[in-house]
């Protein structure tokens, strides 16, 4: 059913796909550990690192990857955002292929506050067994600023998170739009994106290429 | 290394003018800095007026409640004592650490006199957090719920003491791996008990 070309059609590619996924698996367990403590603070960074080499994949695949994964198909436009949150209360916005300018909005939002996140976790000194590889060759002042945000931007993520996900469940539910579906199978409705819309393949080689080059050069930062 | 750079010590004076609580905190700081020696020098004329002659009954009923800037120079004054030993242990434990992460090289006789000494220290965890400093103004990373279930932080402070004791005890072997197995327990009961009654900064 899904692969019915005729009535569905391809927006999400696979490799963004499973960025999402495997993004909100991450970012769950990561922020877990973190509440857990000392005990698993070993796998709290690994997935840091971890998180840092997907992040960066996300960045090129911005750059470089289908249509609707492009930074540039969806970067923040206040004029856009205005009108889509009018237009969303009076209950007419228009379904978008890709993101919605609000949704755009997040996207963003989000993916600068988790790198914000794991970048400045890099600086974390525990003052007993871990240490994050950059903590102890940055100046005193400065790692304490990142310590400082390490240990904040995470309640602004998990807001925007959960705003996220609110919005997600309010369009596929109460719209009927079918958003967390889409994000699952990659597919859109026909009657949402036009035979001119739709992307036409997922570049997996492309993906596959760009995830050696960034697993080769995280590895070669030696931090684990 | 990082001071000689000017381009970073340019970025990390922008972060740190723009990071309020940063500047705050360091604003916090010299104002004690600057303010306690006042403080000090009330105190001993305070002392030498006392000692003169006893109060009598009724002076001590006219006597006001303990001031405020009293009750913080009490706290500023704990805050002090309990970082200090905080900060004996941080030392005394840094080459141990360092030896478990395989970043210095095993030195039996350091392992033997640091342990003595965090299990010295561990016997003054108690004192040192014996005042309550809850509601002063004091800049402290020591959470409320230290005072609020004094149980389960002096449970803390006894393992922390039992894993000094059989590191100590452990170090008077030869046997590396558990020395160091025994190094690693230890670090857990910092970390269990910081996870539980230490504010992250």
């Amino acid at each position: 059913m899904t692969s019915d070309r005729t009535t569905e059609r391809l927006v999400w590619d696979l490799p963004l796909r499973l960025f999402h996924w495997l993004l909100f698996c991450s970012l769950s367990a990561s922020w877990i550990t973190a509440k857990i403590g000392y005990d698993v603070r070993q796998y709290h960074m690994w997935l840091g690192f971890w998180m840092i080499g997907l992040l960066t994949f996300r960045i090129v695949w911005g750059l470089v990857g289908p249509r609707y994964s492009r930074f540039a198909s969806f970067f923040p436009r206040p004029r856009l955002f205005i009108d889509h949150v009018r237009e969303s209360f009076r209950g007419g916005a228009k379904q978008s292929v890709g993101h919605n300018p609000a949704g755009g909005l997040m996207v963003f939002a989000l993916l600068i506050l988790i790198a914000a996140q794991a970048i400045s976790g890099l600086f974390v000194d525990d003052d007993i067994f871990y240490a994050g590889p950059y903590a102890s060759k940055a100046s005193e002042s400065f790692a304490g600023i990142m310590s400082t945000i390490h240990h904040n931007a995470i309640n602004f993520i998990l807001v925007l998170v959960a705003g996220h996900i609110a919005a997600v469940v309010y369009f596929s539910v109460l719209r009927k739009q079918g958003l967390i579906r889409a994000m699952l199978t990659g597919m859109k409705s026909a009657d949402v994106v036009s035979a001119q819309e739709e992307i036409s393949g997922s570049r997996i080689w492309l993906a596959i290429t760009i995830v050696i080059v960034v697993a080769t050069a995280m590895f070669s930062l030696s931090w684990v | 290394m990082s001071d000689g750079n000017p381009v970073r010590r340019e970025i990390s004076a922008t972060l740190i003018t723009l990071s309020g609580a940063a500047r705050m905190k360091k604003s916090y700081r010299l104002v004690a800095f600057l303010t306690l020696p006042v403080f000090f020098g009330c105190g001993g004329s305070e002392q030498t007026a006392a000692s003169d002659a006893a109060p009598t009954a009724a002076q001590q009923v006219a006597a006001e409640p303990i001031s405020a800037p009293e009750i913080d120079r009490a706290s500023q004054r704990a805050a002090e004592v309990r970082q200090s030993v905080l900060k004996l242990i941080s030392n005394n434990f840094g080459p141990m650490r360092n030896m478990a992460r395989k970043e210095a090289p095993f030195d039996a006789p350091v392992v033997r006199k640091n342990s003595l000494r965090l299990h010295q220290l561990s016997l003054m965890m108690a004192d040192a957090f014996a005042t309550d400093t809850r509601g002063s103004d004091v800049v402290t990373e020591a959470l409320d719920v230290i005072w609020e279930t004094p149980e389960a932080f002096a449970g803390k402070i006894e393992a922390l003491t039992t894993a000094a004791g059989a590191l100590a005890e452990s170090a008077a072997s030869a046997d590396e791996a558990s020395i160091l197995a025994a190094v690693g327990e230890l670090g857990q009961k910092c970390g269990s008990c910081h996870d539980d009654f230490r504010q992250d900064d």
